[in-house]
């Protein structure tokens, strides 16, 4: 029987509090480590040491690659190559907690996919003291690309649906209790805890007052260009209610300045789904969608950079499209940029769940473990699965670590015979193919494919 | 009216003005006259009472320009004239005449050529559009004038200085074209022109000279500017069927109603390059 609870993902969508480091983070990170057994390096961009892929210490970096490693072919991108090169651009947002397992997880994006995916380590600023979102910035060398997102739709919480902004983020982060941004100041306390990638505030983007919110929003955007210093780069950052998508007038309106505004050539936009979308599922509002491609098809179009944070497969279908970045996390915040809905007391368990990569979706256990024992069945490779296999009880960390390696992985489908529309229109056909032929039922059935095969 | 075609002042006043032995007259339009003056065109700003910062923001945004395809300002000064100091822009003279004539001596580009206007006007945009995001605004053929006849050498004239008009309603002269039949629908609905509404300018004229008609409006109708936005949206009369390929696309492209649909100058360069 299909279980139709939410879980705890979705209770803690919003925690802006980093909980104490779980002791048994280092502990789970030794037990994936000891299913790996192949340990590769790949070199950082500057030439300043090798970071470990695979193997134990993976996620980390050594000065020099010790004899008996193997020698990745690529390197580690630097921000710029990750940016512009046209790779994808797989952002992965500090997690409240187990922070602590991510830097392997990036690291594994990178080696499964063999550099065709870089990563970016995205912190907010609201979400932690510097001293917090540093360390765990330094911690993840095998991000090419670090962003410390101000989170400015915290101060427009009449425009959208997020919860009151707490005591203690208020204390680390002032501007949150101000009317105005000072976007330079801004720049710098992004400067502090060691972005690369610089955003605008993102304030929320008023639909009712369209043409003044766009002014507002690009006006800020170039008081924080004129606060960058040599060799800085900027993102105009931009947070929208759903409807700038998927109404026609509000995205004609969006879609022309970004192209009559070229000094930015990045932009990172967030958009506000619906809170009655299910932890970890993706919407299915093809007007939403459809607006969603055409935004990626204009970035494509005119050269921009295209990053979409907490978006996860959904932003990943972009891709096909022209979106250059999409981002994910450990819990389902970092898959989805949800209304804050009141209500849930924290009790309910969590369901157990795996992502399916053939489904392209997350599906309950007793679907995969069925799934599982037919012959046929390709077993994952990914470092945490032997680990969550072997265990006699589920683990939830280790199943989110699974989807989380998934959603990057997929993003580097692609070979030099078939670029990466193509690879993921036929990712999405075999998926839907594979999705035919199995029993699924209720919140197994992948019902974002069919929207997605008739976009591509 | 958007044009006179008479000098406000007479050549032996403008030639003593300009301290010259002799002037031509050029042309004139809704705030002044240009009058030839050896290898130099001089634009006389003619309505008392030009705002003067607006001259001083054109100037400025001209002497970021650096292109082939805009005329190159080389001067901007004042002269007494009429009784009254008026500002006085020199620019190089681009020997080769203006689209505006052709069209009305019946001159149909061939499919080359119109791909290498297109080519050169999208260039000399994206030159100007890069240069701190400054617009033309009166993109329209008597403003673009082709150097030694050379349709690859089409030369954007008349920056800014006509940032508005004084017609009323949209009408396509015989032998004279005004400013509003080449007006973006955002500018038909009195919305700010934007790097957009250049690029329409650019695809109703290549379209026009392409095809011989203006592509959205009859000769001798009158429209209001609700009827003329009424026949933009209802789409543009076909081009040749000689017009084929990536040149198709992009003048498709550059008199959509979205503005956004149009693409930017490079965007569309990228396409007609590529192709």
């Amino acid at each position: 029987m299909p279980n139709d609870n939410t879980d705890d993902s979705d209770l803690v969508e919003w925690d802006d509090e980093p909980a104490a480091q779980d002791d048994d983070d280092s502990a789970l990170e030794t037990e994936v480590a000891g299913f790996t057994t192949t340990t590769e390096v790949a070199e950082l961009a500057d030439g300043t040491g090798h970071v470990i892929l695979s193997g134990p210490g993976a996620g980390t970096t050594v000065a020099q690659a010790p004899d008996g490693l193997t020698r990745a072919e690529f390197p580690i991108r630097g921000r710029d190559a990750a940016l512009t090169s046209g790779s994808p651009l797989f952002l992965v947002h500090f997690p409240h907690q187990k922070r602590d397992l991510m830097p392997r997880l990036l690291a594994s994006v990178v080696a499964a996919t063999r550099g065709k995916v870089s990563t970016a380590a995205a912190v907010a600023l609201p979400r932690g003291t510097d001293t917090a979102l540093t360390g765990w910035m330094d911690s993840c060398p095998a991000a090419s690309v670090r962003i410390a997102d101000p989170l400015g739709y915290m101060l427009d919480p009449t425009i959208v649906r997020i919860p009151e902004t707490s005591d203690r983020a208020l204390g680390w982060r002032p501007y949150l209790g101000e009317d105005t941004i000072d976007a330079a100041a801004l720049v710098d306390m992004q400067r502090q805890v060691g972005a690369n990638l610089l955003l605008s505030s993102g304030r929320a983007l008023d639909s009712a007052e369209p043409q003044e919110a766009l002014n507002g929003a690009f006006s800020e955007g170039d008081d924080a260009l004129a606060a960058l210093e040599a060799d800085e780069r900027l993102a105009l950052n931009l947070t929208l209610t759903a409807s700038w998508l998927s109404n026609a007038t509000l995205r004609d309106k969006l879609f022309s300045q970004l192209l009559d505004q070229e000094q930015f050539d990045t932009w990172h936009i967030r958009v506000q789904w619906q809170s009655s979308l299910r932890s970890f599922h993706q919407p299915t509002d093809i007007a939403l969608l459809a607006g969603y491609k055409r935004l990626a098809q204009l970035a494509k179009d005119e050269g921009r950079t295209l990053l979409l944070p907490q978006t996860g497969l959904t932003g990943w279908l972009q891709l096909a499209f022209g979106a250059t970045g999409y981002g994910a996390g450990l819990f389902g915040s970092g898959h989805a940029f949800k209304e804050h809905s009141r209500g849930g007391n924290g009790a309910i368990p969590e369901v157990e769940r795996y992502f399916e990569p053939t489904l392209l979706h997350i599906v309950e256990r007793a679907v995969h473990d069925a799934m599982r024992a037919r012959p046929d069945y390709v077993r994952c490779d990914c470092p945490y699965c032997p680990a969550l296999h072997a265990r006699p009880d589920w683990d939830h960390t280790l199943a989110h670590l699974h989807m989380l390696h998934w959603v990057g992985r997929l993003g580097g489908i692609t070979s030099p015979s078939r670029p990466i529309e193509r690879a993921i229109r036929q990712s999405v056909r075999d998926a839907v193919r594979t999705a035919d032929g199995e029993p699924l039922a209720g919140v197994n059935v992948p019902r974002h494919l069919p929207v997605w095969d008739q976009l591509l | 009216m958007g044009r006179v075609n008479a000098p406000r002042f007479s050549a032996e006043d403008v030639a003593v003005a300009l301290s010259v032995e002799s002037v031509d007259f050029l042309g004139a339009g809704a705030f002044g006259d240009t009058w030839r003056a050896g290898d130099t065109a001089v634009k006389i700003i003619c309505v008392d009472g030009y705002p003067p910062e607006r001259v001083g923001r054109e100037v400025a945004g001209l002497l970021r320009v650096d292109s082939d395809h805009v005329v190159k300002l080389l001067a901007a000064e004042s002269v007494t004239l009429g009784g009254q100091i008026r500002p006085a822009l020199t620019f190089e003279y681009i020997d080769g005449g203006d689209l505006e004539a052709r069209f009305n001596d019946g001159v149909v580009p061939t499919p080359a050529q119109t791909r290498d206007l297109l080519l050169g006007l999208l260039r000399g945009l994206a030159d100007l559009h890069a240069a701190d995001g400054t617009l033309h605004r009166d993109i329209k053929p008597p403003n673009i004038a082709l150097r030694d006849g050379d349709w690859a050498q089409p030369v954007l004239l008349d920056l800014g200085l006509a940032r508005s008009t004084t017609e009323t309603t949209v009408t396509m002269y015989p032998g004279r074209l005004g400013t509003a039949p080449w007006m973006a629908p955002e500018q038909l609905r009195a919305q700010p022109a934007r790097k957009a509404s250049d690029l329409f300018g650019v695809g109703v004229t290549v379209r026009t000279l392409a095809s011989g008609e203006h592509p959205f409006y009859e000769p001798g109708a009158d429209y209001t500017y609700d009827e003329a936005l009424a026949q933009v949206l209802a789409g543009p009369k076909p081009l040749p069927e000689t017009i084929t390929g990536s040149v198709r696309t992009v003048l498709d492209l550059l008199v959509r109603p979205a503005e956004f649909e149009r693409g930017s100058a490079r965007s569309n360069l990228r396409r007609l390059e590529q192709a």
